[in-house]
């Protein structure tokens, strides 16, 4: 039995697929390509699936992880060509490879955002009015906590969760490049983040595009 | 493929997976290459829909055809459709994104009566004008097929073709149709008269009903040269039948997530309440080889790790043992579950029982269907109490610790002791448990009892009943929980409501278009969800449109009466009916097909050949 790795990406009409539901489907996916997966042992055998830091809906990225474990000899390349195979639209395997690093140990994100504006005027004031909320001392908003097992909502300031970020605005766009506190002790969402700030400003997106694009450890290492 | 429209309101709704389509096993076609496009829609939410095999079978009669797709359209839930009203976006086929009412077929599967208010909402959020006459071009024909099309009457102001029996004949011809029609420049009379002069294909607008001043039928005469009596297309060879080698397998969950083999199609048994075991016969069977083969298939294509044996009663089916032993072989190795719904207490073997533990252990469930023995004497059910027994004994000694019973109450000739009877069974099915020296220790039993109203249908012997009143229904269900007297019995119940709407509109005739029309108005919608069924204004359309509901419920007819079915064919014929509404009320049993013809002359449709002789 050895630990797989997969890296896959989720675009187009899959990024409507909830992360609970990612896993029913992979769980299908590794059986059409009848891999040889280790299965738990107990009443209800099922194989080993994990997946490393969930997805919000509706969001893009390239860089999700689910590891397996597989017994025999199948190779990496094999096992790839395979579930690419029968992999529904919008779910690719990009690599294979042992794991390297924790899922615990991740630490941060890499996001591309893309937000269209009704007007250039709307952009622009936008994009000012973010550029001087990030780089201020403090930008505070409601997040879900727990306080106990009881659930509440908690005031955070994003300005410590935001690691990274770049600015530009084009037209009656603005792009946002950004690396955001992720994982399982601090995690912000660039939904969240983007809505905080046209809260502050008053001013609204007619779209939304969020792409993850990286995952990174604390040691300022890309996940694999 | 999917509008920005409609990339903008996903992400406001619950679950967008619903309505975004790109599933593997899904089939995107060039809308170019195809002469028919077709909107298979079902009246209710994704994830029902996506449960039904029937769906999936015409999918593939469908998609298997070059000149023609078939795309899926389902119930957009309320959050939804509110989006797309205030976003003005149309309804849209989860295939392609494109509109529905730019379609050339519309079609709605009527699966239970209180789907029929989902269907003119459907229709409407298209853009499609709700009225047969209103849609005067060749472009969308709306048509409707399923179990309620035997009745459809309530329905037949909306729609222009109701499809009779089995779908996989009808379909195939009605695109053949479509397309040559469409070929020739056909109006949408010319084609409709066509169409009506081929087997399963009823078209409502051809046949005129006059009405007794007491409100019953006087008449129903057919014009454009329209047949007298429609009578229902069958498969005649179930081996032969299209069955999808693929099914589209949901990205998000959906009810009965799985692999659904139909073994075979119609009933041995006549319980004369079973709708299901009229309209499907004569009996046809698929064998086990096939059934295998497709099972095989369909597993590797979708990696499902169970199986549905599907029929209506499952353990009637001739193949059953050889078909288990030998897909035991495979599904044990590949950790694929076998399930076995609708099992009868008659013939429930202890080596079936074995074969059902393999891989994971499924739940139980039985139907004795009535309390007492006269009761399911006069239902003919042809189940014993000493059946019930020996059948819990062997689920109890095989491990299981739970069971479910279910049962209807508001049964034709029913008594206040017969609902006593339910619980007393219940009961004894504990005592049973507790008496078994063999009994899985550590656990209780729990014995859980369903017990749902009563509804008559058409084409069973109980079409000319009274509905038991909703005041008649409550005091019954009272009376049963009454009767309960241990906590290891647990009763549910259906509202009285619901079952009442489901019984008007049943048994109703075209008239009640207008009262669907009237409370879709008043909102009316998923009238099967209980929490969104809205009683009143139900109520209130009727009262405004001065029509009685309880005369289609809860009024006895006469066997003379011309009922709103009776110009449709499914085969049985009413003399048989007859016959079998008198053995009931004297309690007297017809054997099922296998021990003897109960000479209900639906071979006639197959050529005299029905599977419950030739294969006894």
């Amino acid at each position: 039995m050895r630990s797989v790795r997969l890296n896959f990406s989720k675009t187009g009409r899959a990024i409507y697929i909830s992360h609970l539901d990612v896993n029913r489907m992979m769980t299908r996916a590794v059986r059409r390509a009848q891999l040889p997966m280790w299965y738990t042992e107990g009443f209800n055998p099922h194989p080993y699936i994990a997946f490393a830091l969930p997805l919000s809906l509706g969001q893009e990225s390239d860089c999700e992880y689910m590891d397996i474990r597989i017994e025999g000899d199948m190779t990496d390349e094999e096992i790839k060509t395979r579930l690419n195979e029968t992999l529904p639209e919008g779910i690719k395997i990009l690599s294979i490879g042992a794991p390297v690093h924790d899922a615990k140990d991740i630490a941060a994100a890499q996001y591309f955002v893309k937000i269209v504006f009704e007007t250039e005027d709307d952009a622009s004031l936008f994009c000012k009015k973010a550029d001087e909320l990030m780089n201020g001392a403090e930008l505070m908003a409601e997040k879900p906590g727990k306080k106990g097992h009881r659930k509440i909502m908690k005031q955070v300031n994003l300005i410590e969760l935001i690691f990274d970020k770049k600015l530009t605005c084009t037209g009656n766009i603005v792009n946002l490049q950004c690396s955001l506190a992720a994982g399982n002790t601090q995690n912000l969402n660039p939904t969240l983040l983007v809505e905080t700030i046209e809260n502050c400003a008053q001013i609204y997106h007619k779209q939304l595009y969020v792409v993850r694009k990286k995952l990174i450890t604390k040691n300022n290492e890309i996940f694999r | 493929m999917l509008s920005e429209k409609i990339q903008k309101i996903l992400l406001e709704v619950q679950k967008p997976g619903r309505y975004v389509g790109g599933e593997l096993n899904s089939v995107v076609k060039n809308k170019d290459d195809v002469a028919v496009r077709y909107a298979f829609c079902f009246p209710d939410t994704y994830e029902i829909g996506m449960s039904h095999l029937g769906m999936k079978i015409l999918y593939s009669v469908v998609n298997n055809r070059d000149d023609a797709w078939c795309e899926r359209v389902f119930a957009p839930d309320n959050d939804m459709e509110e989006k797309m009203r205030e976003n003005n976006v149309p309804l849209w086929a989860l295939e392609s994104g494109d509109s529905i009412k730019d379609f050339d077929l519309i079609g709605f599967t009527l699966q239970y009566e209180l789907s029929f208010s989902n269907v003119l909402n459907m229709l409407d959020l298209a853009g499609v004008p709700l009225y047969s006459k209103d849609r005067t071009s060749l472009a969308p024909i709306v048509v409707a097929g399923g179990p309620c099309a035997c009745n459809a009457e309530p329905m037949a102001d909306f729609i222009d073709i109701f499809l009779l029996g089995d779908g996989e004949e009808t379909t195939d011809l009605l695109i053949s149709l479509v397309k040559k029609h469409k070929e020739f420049g056909s109006s949408k009379i010319d084609f409709l008269r066509d169409a009506a002069q081929h087997k399963g294909f009823y078209i409502p607008a051809f046949y005129d009903v006059e009405y007794k001043a007491d409100g019953t039928i006087a008449s129903v005469t057919a014009k454009e040269n329209a047949p007298e009596k429609v009578e229902k297309a069958i498969v005649s060879d179930m081996d032969k039948a299209v069955y999808p080698e693929k099914f589209i397998v949901p990205s998000i969950e959906v009810v009965h997530d799985r692999v659904t083999a139909e073994i075979f199609r119609g009933c041995i048994r006549g319980c004369r309440f079973c709708q299901a075991g009229f309209l499907y016969r004569p009996i046809r069977e698929k064998s086990p080889e096939v059934v295998e083969e497709q099972c095989k298939k369909l597993c590797e294509t979708s990696g499902y790790d169970e199986i549905s044996l599907c029929s209506l009663s499952t353990s009637d089916y001739t193949g059953l043992q050889p078909l288990l032993n030998s897909m035991l072989d495979w599904t044990t190795k590949e950790k694929i579950n076998i399930a076995l719904p609708s099992l009868r207490v008659d013939n429930f073997s202890d080596e079936l029982m074995e074969k059902l533990a393999v891989v994971r252990r499924s739940s139980l469930t039985f139907a004795p269907e009535a309390g007492t023995q006269r009761l399911r004497d006069a239902i003919n059910k042809n189940v014993t109490e000493a059946d019930v027994m020996s059948t819990v004994d062997k689920a109890f000694s095989g491990g299981w610790t739970a069971v479910k019973l279910y049962f209807m109450i508001g049964l034709p000739t029913e008594t206040l002791d017969d609902v006593a009877g339910i619980a007393q069974l219940g009961q004894r099915v504990v005592d049973e448990f507790y008496r078994l020296p063999d009994r899985p220790k550590g656990k209780g039993v729990q014995v859980s009892i369903s017990a749902s109203s009563f509804v008559p249908k058409p084409f069973t012997p109980f079409q000319w009943e009274p509905q038991d009143t909703q005041e008649m229904l409550a005091e019954k269900q009272q009376h049963l929980m009454a009767s309960v007297t241990t906590k290891k019995i647990k009763i549910s119940t259906h509202t009285t409501q619901t079952s009442f709407m489901e019984g008007v509109l049943a048994r109703g005739d075209r008239r009640l278009s207008k009262v669907i029309e009237l409370a879709w108005k008043k909102g009316c919608k998923f009238d099967s969800w209980d929490d969104q069924f809205k009683y009143d204004k139900w109520m209130e359309a009727f009262e405004e449109t001065g029509i009685d509901p309880s005369f289609y419920a809860n009024r006895r007819r006469d066997y003379d009466e011309i009922l709103p079915w009776d110009h449709l064919d499914y085969g049985v014929s009413k003399s048989f009916l007859i016959n079998e509404n008198k053995k009931a009320h004297e309690s007297v049993t017809t054997p099922h097909c296998r021990i003897k013809c109960a000479g209900c002359s639906s071979n006639k449709l197959n050529g005299g050949k029905c599977d419950a002789l030739s294969k006894a």
